[in-house]
């Protein structure tokens, strides 16, 4: 199984014989659970794959349907430490949409890809209400590091403690541990709407 | 009696220029004061640094800490980065007198690299904005402390060839070697090439506390010697003959601009071309002697990388463009400019 076509990876595996299947990163949740039943059928687990599948529906859903569309809760979120984040129209960026949060990120035209890196100054004038860390394997970034940074300890994520760690590998993939992910945030948010109340 | 005459018109453009630069720098530091991603009305913005930062009424404490936290330390780091780039492009390309040469020349930019990635691969994990430069730092000191004891020992070279060529080998060997802990260390390697492509994004205080006091003392010691470097350009055996002991004073300089190298890489990451097109430009402005090259690289070159950083920052605003980028992207073009126009004068 692999998730990225060099050019002749598929055709030169199925020359030497062996059964490959290409699954691309996933543009959003149905081609993931797409994905997953396929891998399913591929290696003779449908039943358990489509079970799977319910599961995850169900529990985002039920995430989605305990968000408040209206709160106006906004965030950042942090693919490293020089400030590259995430639109709403990567994967990642998507499931945040659905829980009704504000991504500061959008702000950003086309051309970024979905990936900017955003500009400190705007960060600081954002005062995002919540700063998710999808940094803390890479570059180890924690709160304590974020509050150390420049201009950073006057943020109110900052002064409230709503900066929230995150797996940096769960939050790049798009298995069934997105859901542990998407409880995680929604929780932060739900904490940080009670802060800044 | 055209000698006197020459000379008082060389003094004469090398004061305007001067001159020139001086102003160039001020308008360029007002600049980048007064853009950037944030709005803040210029009156405010001038009327803070006026009162070195003391909030104006009408501005807000964010704004207040835009200005005192970010833009001016990034605008201060940028200068220095910008003076140091180009004035030891300057310094080597007269050591060397190879007109090629620039700033990462003897493995400053393949030792910094190497040191950063150690630092992000085995060092502590929770400061890792200081230890980052910091063994840049070091790395890009070790890596031409290296190629310069290769180049005098091993080579036999007291020849300029002979320590380019230690240069480049120890420039291959720690980048090998930074490509083997990557490799080991995989994870690291995002951190390593955004930390390589440029940070003045995250640039505060703790970058112009590193970086000041080596690019101040490396620029006064190039700024100092600035004369001599006109002699050794000539020619070693013809330096010699007046009395110069060159191989101390390529030391000298070396170890100067050296220093300069390790400081600018340590906080802003691998920029290029500063150190070729703005000596080079100076050269077409006022002729060719360091008295004049050495101390107008550094003006134009703060002035240069002040002016691109703060493109860098506004052009996608609020996302930002690896400064690296832009100054090849505006870099080249304006030095083809440069050169088309000063042959067209002649």
């Amino acid at each position: 199984m692999f998730a990225t076509e060099p050019g002749d990876l598929g055709s030169s595996l199925e020359g030497l014989g062996i059964t490959a299947l290409q699954l691309d990163a996933a543009p959003n949740l149905d081609v993931a659970y797409d994905q997953i039943e396929q891998l399913g059928a591929a290696t003779g687990h449908v039943d358990e794959s489509a079970a799977l599948v319910e599961r995850m529906r169900s529990d985002i859903q039920g995430l989605v349907d305990g968000a408040d569309p209206a709160t106006g809760v906004s965030f950042y979120f942090e693919l490293d430490d020089t400030f590259y984040s995430v639109t709403s129209k990567t994967f990642i960026g998507q499931l945040l949409r659905m829980l009704g949060l504000e991504n500061i990120a959008d702000a950003v035209g086309k051309g970024s890809g979905g990936y900017p890196q955003l500009s400190a100054e705007y960060i600081i004038e954002s005062d995002p209400d919540l700063i998710f860390l999808a940094d803390t394997r890479c570059c180890g970034q924690s709160l304590e590091t974020v509050s150390r940074r420049p201009g950073w300890h006057e943020l109110s994520a900052v002064t409230r403690g709503d900066v929230v760690p995150l797996n940096d590998d769960v939050a790049s993939r798009w298995g069934p541990r997105i859901v542990d992910l998407l409880r995680r945030i929604s929780d932060a948010a739900d904490s940080a709407e009670a802060n800044a109340a | 009696m055209s000698g006197p005459d020459a000379a008082g018109r060389r003094v004469s453009a090398g004061t305007r220029a001067t001159v020139l630069g001086v102003a160039v720098l001020v308008v360029a530091v007002l600049v980048g004061m007064l853009v950037g991603p944030v709005r803040i009305g210029a009156a405010n913005v001038l009327r803070w640094l006026v009162s070195i930062g003391d909030p104006p009424p009408g501005m807000s404490e964010q704004q207040a800490l835009i200005l005192g936290d970010l833009r001016l330390p990034r605008v201060i780091v940028a200068g220095l980065v910008g003076a140091s780039l180009a004035a030891s492009g300057a310094a080597y390309q007269a050591v060397f007198r190879n007109p090629l040469a620039d700033p990462y020349l003897l493995g400053a930019a393949a030792g910094a690299g190497l040191g950063a990635t150690i630092a992000v691969a085995y060092g502590p994990s929770g400061a890792i904005e200081l230890t980052v430069p910091a063994s840049a730092f070091v790395g890009a000191l070790v890596g031409v402390g290296l190629a310069y004891g290769l180049g005098r020992s091993t080579l036999g070279g007291r020849s300029t060839a002979s320590l380019v060529l230690a240069g480049v080998a120890v420039a291959s060997f720690l980048t090998a070697v930074q490509t083997f802990l990557q490799q080991q260390r995989s994870e690291t390697l995002r951190q390593v090439y955004t930390w390589i492509l440029g940070r003045l994004g995250t640039t505060g205080w703790d970058d112009v506390r590193l970086a000041l006091p080596s690019v101040v003392l490396a620029l006064a010691t190039m700024w100092a010697v600035r004369r001599l470097l006109d002699v050794i350009e000539v020619g070693d055996l013809e330096a010699r003959s007046l009395g110069l002991h060159v191989a101390r004073l390529r030391l000298v300089v070396v170890i100067a601009a050296s220093l300069a190298t390790a400081a600018a890489v340590a906080v802003a990451g691998l920029i290029g071309f500063v150190g070729l097109i703005i000596p080079h430009t100076v050269r077409l402005m006022v002729g060719g002697s360091y008295r004049s090259v050495l101390p107008l690289s550094m003006l134009f070159g703060a002035s240069f990388l002040i002016l691109v950083d703060t493109l860098a920052r506004t052009v996608v605003a609020p996302a930002e463009i690896p400064i690296g980028v832009i100054t090849a992207f505006v870099g080249a073009p304006f030095f083809i400019a440069v050169l088309r126009r000063n042959r067209r004068a002649a």
